[in-house]
């Protein structure tokens, strides 16, 4: 059983997840661990297709029926993989919960909002009457700036923040202890963003969230998170804290992802940084190291070989024979 | 001119190359795109040859003729006719009918309005032909006595005033004990061993299943009629509808949107009413039914393919209208059609037979389902297979229509993907 | 215009309609409010439009309504004064402006034989029965296939669901006379379970007294126990021949309605929530799935009807179904069209009622 620290909420051990199309096995998420501490923010990042958000819905154990999983999820001292699907979705909501991309679709168009947190909070705690889980729900929306005339209004009388903010509101219903944004903000509009953006903040701060930020938006992760971890076809590529990275990003693809971020500052004679090659294919992945493709600083090991997960430096790990020991038989010739 | 025409074919890359594709290797392939589907719109095809096979040659499958009474009233399927023995005076040395031919004639004793009267004649009948065949000189003649019950019949027999009896046996056997100078012949008059039907007969003795296989035709005919005349008229109405808008066709949807609204069963029933009886005339009323349904799809069909930016395209491009709809709009338009008519004929056929279940339609002695089941709802405490096995006929071949359509809905415009 | 039965039931339900569309109007944003005026607008023409057809199937289609009367007997001066009673020796087009008026009136002139009353008289002593067969048919539909529909969808690609899907495809093949008779035979022949047909035993019967004329309730109201439990189950056998027909329907739609509701964003959210599996998929998705329910049983209103006919005639019920088919055997042109008539209207009443019913509840369209 893994060590589990002081402070540590979630401990996730060789996580690998696979699923079933057409063409064959994906395989989304390649032997991934990692540990959430108590507080923190912690920001996920990576392209589309990298296992970002499957790693989001693993933890939560909402996976399609057609995957298969390996691995370890600790949780409050239980490996959250052996539990059943009642316990599990004891624990969905109240102890872990999710705040969605998407908040028109991920409401129900026919139910009011402030049902939508009545109905958490009775399924979980059914002794709660409906007076006091409306006056719950009308505290949270005081919290988080909406009126509370807005409680019995339905999702798509509400404008996309305000609708993003119910999200949240859902989230923060039971003082889940950790709580997952996936893409929270993606759909919404910069100004919008920056005001949710400042809204989690205060409430980091205020309730002592524990945040696992998922999004591939690498400037709002300078913002709001402690730590990063850069996730490249389904394989973690680089965590450590966000100085660190930001100041020396180890890992090439996260220089990539930096260099990519438009400079307001570009004057006429630079270009925008394109990073070469397409996402990876996760049915055939490249051998070895599955950056190596697209990588510039690409070895000869790298295709043969992958690399281990380890720190460069102290608490900066990277998944990259740039920053690793590479075996005697890899070595290059050092020509004259 | 030439160069002009093929720069206007704007189709999609999809639908030209589709028509390279040769149309077997386009079936086959399709089983594997579609799964499940697949499978039913085969099944129910090969379900529905076999039915339009029965349709065509009902002669090949039916024993009999469906209006021929070809057996005694009310019999249930697979039950043996009632026999009908000779019974004579022990020793007479008489085991069965031909026994009795010779140069005089013979008095034989049945029952007043027995069944045994025309058995007995199809018998004498069948004797005296064997015998002409064979030359042999001599003939059956039988004189019949008329008894009022079989006890009479018998008590004649002992007496002497007739040779031979005839009767049922299962009516004989009770009574022979009160005789004990009388016998009971083994087989039964007709000699051969008596036929049963596999579905019954009905109360005018004609055979059930003949019958229902014999309705397979008229049920194809009117439904095939009802709807081919349907689609004759409601598509082209709803490509032009669709195509030139305008208030003479706002009127037409109009008048097209209440006749469907409106229930097509007592639809047809006005019509019937009126029109009067006839096969043509409920081809008509069941094609009134359904033009609506053809114009609204077609129509509505041709309006959004209308709005496709390929049609704007070769539109822009000057291609005469007459093109664009044989072009570009009928091909879209065709795979609805087809789907619509395969649900049109199984409709057809539930109305049809809905309006001569009532009695209105066609003529009483026609071999249909639906008159079958009006006759058969009379008889229903004694006869239930009157009403079982043409009902059952009806289900099978509506549903293959049914499914082939759903099917087909399915594989021409598939509505989920199936994750 | 006089107060029959009939006329009372007819303004009785186009007040209920009113008051449905004052409600929504109040209660709607402005988009629904735009959207009955012009729903409601669009019911006038329809109804205008059926009813002409009607008259002009009658009276113009070859068919002479007095020769099939009379039959060859008829002697001229009888026909004569058969034609002017009829009023069929005017022009047509002032017969078919008396047709509407009198329509507009309800007045349906008179049946031609057995006494030649009021049509509408006859109709409103009907009414009562076709309403007692048509309303738990239609519920038991409704119920049955959305449970069943969302069942299957739960169940996906699992037998269960296969076995439904192939049910409700058979459910729309059989006929529903069919049904009917094979139900008589196994319940009421075989098992002897259930009557076979009528609406209430006939000595029970004559210990009823009748307020609605509706069976069921009148039984309930009176509190004759007898006459209830008669009365229940001689509904039954036809209830169930007219329900099941029309499940196959309702459950096909509620199957891919709740499909497609269990992969929207919102269930997984609420799946993440916590929210049993159970109440995820019959409150949540089945709710988001009835609204367009709705629609169907307004499309479904006529299947029911046409089920209707047939099936009072097999079971003998006495409703204005059997009134049809009795008077077309009769020759009876004016009752027909009566008949004919009032199942126009009441379609096009109940496809209005549903319209605005369904536009209400679908939040997003209401505000």
């Amino acid at each position: 059983m893994a060590n589990q620290k002081n402070g540590t909420l979630l401990t996730v051990e060789n996580l690998s997840v696979r699923y079933k199309t057409r063409a064959g096995w994906v395989s989304a998420i390649d032997n991934v661990s990692l540990e959430i501490r108590r507080g923190e923010v912690l920001g996920l990042v990576g392209e589309s297709g990298c296992g970002k958000s499957t790693l989001g819905k693993a933890l939560l154990r909402m996976l399609p029926p057609s995957s298969r999983i390996l691995g370890h999820l600790w949780f409050d001292g239980q490996d959250l993989m052996q539990l059943s699907d009642s316990e599990m979705r004891r624990i969905r909501g109240k102890r872990i919960s999710m705040v969605f991309q998407d908040p028109m679709t991920s409401l129900n168009p026919v139910q009011r909002v402030g049902d939508h947190i009545v109905e958490t909070i009775q399924t979980h705690e059914p002794k709660v009457s409906k007076e006091e889980a409306l006056e719950r729900a009308g505290e949270l929306f005081d919290r988080l700036g909406i009126s509370r005339s807005r409680l019995k209004d339905y999702p798509h009388q509400l404008s996309g923040g305000m609708r993003q903010r119910v999200m949240i509101a859902i989230a923060l219903a039971l003082k889940a202890d950790l709580i997952i944004a996936d893409e929270a903000t993606t759909s919404l509009d910069v100004i919008v963003e920056a005001q949710i953006i400042e809204l989690l903040k205060e409430l980091r701060d205020e309730f002592n969230l524990t945040i696992l930020l998922i999004t591939h938006n690498i400037g709002l992760v300078a913002e709001l998170a402690d730590r990063i971890l850069v996730m490249y076809a389904g394989q973690m590529a680089e965590l450590s804290d966000v100085y660190s990275v930001f100041k020396e990003p180890l890992h090439p693809y996260t220089q990539g992802l930096l260099n990519a971020v438009p400079n307001i500052e570009l004057d006429d004679t630079e270009e925008l940084y394109i990073m070469e090659g397409t996402t990876p294919d996760l049915i055939e992945p490249p051998p070895g190291c599955r950056f190596h493709p697209r990588c510039p600083y690409a070895m000869p090991v790298c295709s043969q070989l992958e690399p281990h997960f380890q720190p460069a430096r102290p608490e900066h790990y990277v998944h990259c024979w740039l920053h690793e020991e590479i075996p005697a038989e890899f070595r290059q010739e050092v020509s004259a | 001119m030439a160069t002009a025409e093929r720069a206007i074919d704007q189709r999609p890359q999809w639908q030209r190359e589709l028509d390279q594709v040769g149309l077997l290797r386009r079936f086959l392939m399709a089983r594997r795109w579609y799964g499940a589907d697949w499978w039913f719109a085969v099944l129910s095809g090969i379900l529905l040859l076999f039915i339009f096979s029965l349709a065509i040659f009902p002669g090949l499958y039916a024993p009999y003729n469906p209006r021929a009474e070809v057996g005694p009233a009310l019999l249930a399927p697979g039950e043996l006719p009632p026999t009908f023995v000779l019974v004579t005076q022990e020793g007479s040395g008489v085991a069965s009918l031909q026994d009795l031919a010779g140069e005089e004639r013979i008095r034989i004793g049945i029952v007043r309005g027995s069944p045994a009267a025309s058995a007995l004649r199809d018998a004498e009948g069948r004797i005296n032909e064997e015998l002409r065949e064979a030359n042999a000189g001599v003939s059956l003649r039988l004189r019949n006595e008329r008894y009022d019950t079989i006890d009479e019949a018998l008590a004649g027999l002992a007496a002497g005033e007739v040779a031979v009896v005839v009767g049922l046996s299962s009516e004989i056997e009770p009574l022979l004990e009160q005789y004990p100078g009388l016998a009971m012949s083994d087989e039964s008059i007709t000699g051969q061993a008596t036929r049963s039907f596999v579905l019954g007969t009905n109360q005018l003795g004609q055979d059930v299943l003949s019958r229902i296989i014999w309705g397979t035709r008229i049920a194809l005919l009117i439904g095939f009629s009802a709807a081919v005349f349907a689609l004759a008229i409601g598509v082209p109405l709803g490509l032009i509808a669709g195509f030139w808008s305008g208030p003479i066709e706002r009127v037409l949807t109009l008048i097209m949107d209440s006749l469907y609204s409106f229930p097509g069963l007592i639809l047809a029933i006005a019509i019937t009413s009126v029109l009067g009886p006839g096969m043509f005339n409920v081809v008509i009323a069941i094609a009134t039914l359904y033009v609506p349904t053809y114009y609204r799809i077609v129509r509505g069909q041709t309006i959004s393919v209308k709005e496709e930016l390929y049609v704007e395209a070769a539109e822009s491009l000057g291609a005469k209208p007459l093109s664009i709809l044989t072009q570009y709009i009928f091909p879209n338009v065709i795979p609805s059609v087809v789907v619509i008519f395969s649900v049109n004929v199984a409709d057809a056929i539930l109305t049809e037979a809905g309006l001569s279940f009532i009695g209105l339609g066609l003529p009483p002695d026609t071999p249909d389902w639906g008159i079958d089941l009006a006759l058969g709802q009379r008889m229903l405490r004694q006869a239930w297979w009157l009403v079982t096995f043409p009902g059952l006929m009806i289900v099978i071949v509506t549903l293959g229509f049914s499914m082939l359509g759903e099917s087909l809905s399915e594989i021409l415009n598939p509505r989920l993907t199936e994750n | 215009m006089e107060l029959t039965p009939l006329t009372g039931i007819c303004l009785g339900s186009l007040g209920i309609v009113f008051l449905v569309l004052v409600y929504a109007f109040i209660r709607g944003s402005r988009g629904l409010r735009a959207y009955i005026v012009m729903r409601t607008l669009l019911t006038i023409p329809m109804v205008f439009i059926l009813v002409t057809i009607i008259f002009f199937v009658m009276r113009i289609i070859p068919g002479d309504p007095v020769t099939s009367q009379l039959g060859p007997r008829g002697g001229p001066e009888a026909r004569e004064r058969m034609t002017r009673e009829l009023g069929l020796d005017r022009p047509i087009l002032v017969q078919y402006v008396d047709y509407i008026t009198d329509v507009a009136r309800l007045d349906l002139g008179n049946a031609l034989v057995f006494g030649q009353r009021p049509v509408a008289d006859e109709l409103s002593e009907r009414l009562p029965a076709t309403l007692e067969l048509i309303v738990p048919s239609l519920l038991f539909a409704v119920g049955f296939g959305v449970l069943a529909g969302t069942f299957a969808a739960d169940h996906r690609k699992q037998g269960v669901d296969y076995g439904l899907r192939l049910f409700s495809i058979t459910a729309y093949s059989i006929p529903v006379f069919w049904l009917g008779l094979m139900l008589q035979v196994i319940f009421s022949l075989v098992l002897g379970w259930l009557p076979v047909a009528g609406r209430i035993d006939t000595i029970i019967g004559t210990t009823l007294q009748r307020h609605t004329n509706i069976l069921v309730l009148d039984a309930l109201i009176t509190g004759n126990w007898p006459a209830l439990w008669s009365a229940l189950k001689h509904l039954i056998l036809p209830t169930l021949s007219l329900g099941l027909i029309l499940t196959g329907v309702f459950l096909r739609l509620s199957r891919i309605n709740v499909i497609e509701t269990l992969v929207e964003d919102f269930v997984l959210a609420a799946r993440a929530r916590g929210i049993r599996d159970s109440v995820v998929v019959y409150r949540h998705a089945l709710f988001n799935a009835l609204i367009p329910i709705v629609t169907l049983i307004g499309l479904q209103f006529s299947v029911l009807l046409a089920g209707a006919v047939l099936t009072e005639t097999t079971f003998s019920w006495p409703g204005m179904g059997l009134y049809l088919v009795d008077r077309i055997g009769q020759r009876d042109y004016t009752a027909v069209q009566g008949v004919i008539t009032i199942f126009a209207l009441s379609v096009a009443i109940v496809s209005l009622l549903t319209d605005i019913v369904y536009a209400f509840l679908d939040p997003r369209v209401r505000y």
